[in-house]
């Protein structure tokens, strides 16, 4: 009986011990901006001005995003806390996310990722974030089918359909592309992630915190109203 | 005797003796911790900054954190894909009892007597699979990278392979600790 209970303490304290005592990571240069509430202040000129934001630019709380289009479980947050934290926050003009690139699969998600600054020059980056990610989803992440991630699915002619259906322009949107006068600024963001500490996706930073991999929305909203509050 | 049959017999014995030691109360209560810490480890694994935050720092009430702790293990049922969080939900109730198992053996026969396949690399294999259902790409994809894989779709599935091989391990490792545990009961006469 003594070696059972001994058991039992040993296992409570090694892990309490281990979880109070192991190193916490360096402080990231997101993580030192904790004093103002949107820490969404970009490090770069270029990437300041064509930050990617979904909801109101001045709303209170931020949420950093870091994601690709065609990450099943930058899918699935999108399907599921991403998409709470949109009708309960953004859609209230409480919080705003910051979309940052970080291409981790195949050319055509690296395309889209570019893409997504030229939506921006026709007002539209927000129909074509959730369109894409829309589309992956329904199309092959719900079905489990993950080889999609690599393979290329976003074709121009897909795209060009997409794009139709959220009302751009395909024309301007390839002129943009063709002209890569939004790659600067596309490096630029990916570059951020290193201070970030960010190494998959997807990733995000509220508050200064850091959160890995689609956790339920309970841990986004706990943070988003702490940093409302 | 053909060997299908011995195995078979040999199994039964196991896992029956396995089960006379969950008649104890106090195991049970070893299993269930055990099973609480293995699976907040690996759901926690990738955000454990983000926990101390929340339990030491953040401004919000006592029941909210202890209310945040508890979401994730809820969360385990409906934000990831099924099949990878039942394994893990598997994974985490087989560790439990194979540490209660290996408890029991120490405390009746020693370190001598614990065979040698018991449970740590199916946990470290579950750790690594297991981690990835929370992260998304973060542990495998640099561990594919090391090894010159740069391709990371296979990701979601590696994950499951691992821990489903993590729980193959640590079935094995209650098999053998069960067999220790009836030749524990039939020689010193416990019930």
């Amino acid at each position: 009986m003594k070696l059972l209970l001994s058991s039992i303490a040993a296992i409570l304290i090694v892990s309490i011990g281990l979880f109070i005592f192991w190193p916490s990571e360096a402080p990231s240069t997101a993580q030192n901006n904790t004093t103002s509430p949107a820490v969404a202040a970009p490090e770069t000129p270029s990437a300041q001005t064509t930050e990617l934001i979904i909801g109101d630019p001045n709303a209170k709380a931020t949420i950093i995003e870091y994601a690709d289009y065609k990450c099943p479980s930058c899918g699935e947050f999108h399907q599921k806390a991403g998409k709470q934290l949109r009708a309960n926050y953004v859609d209230k003009g409480l919080l705003k996310i910051v979309f940052r690139p970080f291409p981790v699969y195949a050319v055509d998600g690296a395309q889209a990722l570019v893409g997504s600054y030229c939506a921006k020059d026709q007002q539209q980056f927000t129909e074509y974030h959730d369109v894409l990610f829309e589309y992956m989803w329904v199309n092959h992440f719900r079905q489990g089918d993950y080889q999609k991630a690599i393979d290329t699915v976003l074709t121009e002619s897909v795209m060009n359909d997409l794009m139709k259906n959220i009302g751009m322009d395909p024309k301007v949107y390839k002129e943009c592309m063709d002209s890569k006068k939004h790659d600067k600024a596309y490096y630029d963001t990916i570059d951020l992630a290193a201070p970030d500490e960010i190494q998959g996706t997807p990733s995000f930073i509220i508050n200064g915190q850091k959160i890995v991999g689609p956790q339920p929305y309970s841990v986004f909203k706990t943070l988003v109203d702490i940093q409302l509050q | 005797m053909s060997w299908p049959k011995l195995w078979l017999l040999k199994l039964k014995i196991s896992l029956r003796s396995a089960l006379k030691v969950f008649r104890r109360p106090a195991y049970i209560v070893l299993a269930l911790l055990t099973t609480l810490v293995a699976s907040g480890s690996i759901l926690w694994s990738l955000n454990l900054d983000l926990l101390r935050y929340i339990i030491f720092e953040a401004p919000i009430s006592a029941l909210a954190k202890v209310d945040f702790f508890f979401d994730i293990y809820k969360g385990v049922y409906t934000d990831f894909s099924s099949a990878q969080s039942t394994l893990v939900v598997i994974f985490s109730v087989l560790f439990g009892i194979n540490l209660a198992l290996l408890v029991f053996v120490l405390k009746h026969r020693g370190f001598k007597a614990i065979p040698k396949k018991s449970g740590a690399g199916g946990f470290a294999l579950a750790i690594i699979g297991g981690g990835c259902i929370a992260c998304g790409t973060s542990l495998i994809a640099p561990l594919l990278a090391t090894f010159g894989a740069s391709a990371t779709p296979l990701i979601r599935d590696l994950a499951t392979v691992f821990t489903f091989i993590g729980s193959l391990l640590i079935i094995y490792s209650i098999y053998k600790l069960g067999a220790v545990c009836s030749y524990i009961f039939t020689s010193q006469d416990l019930t």
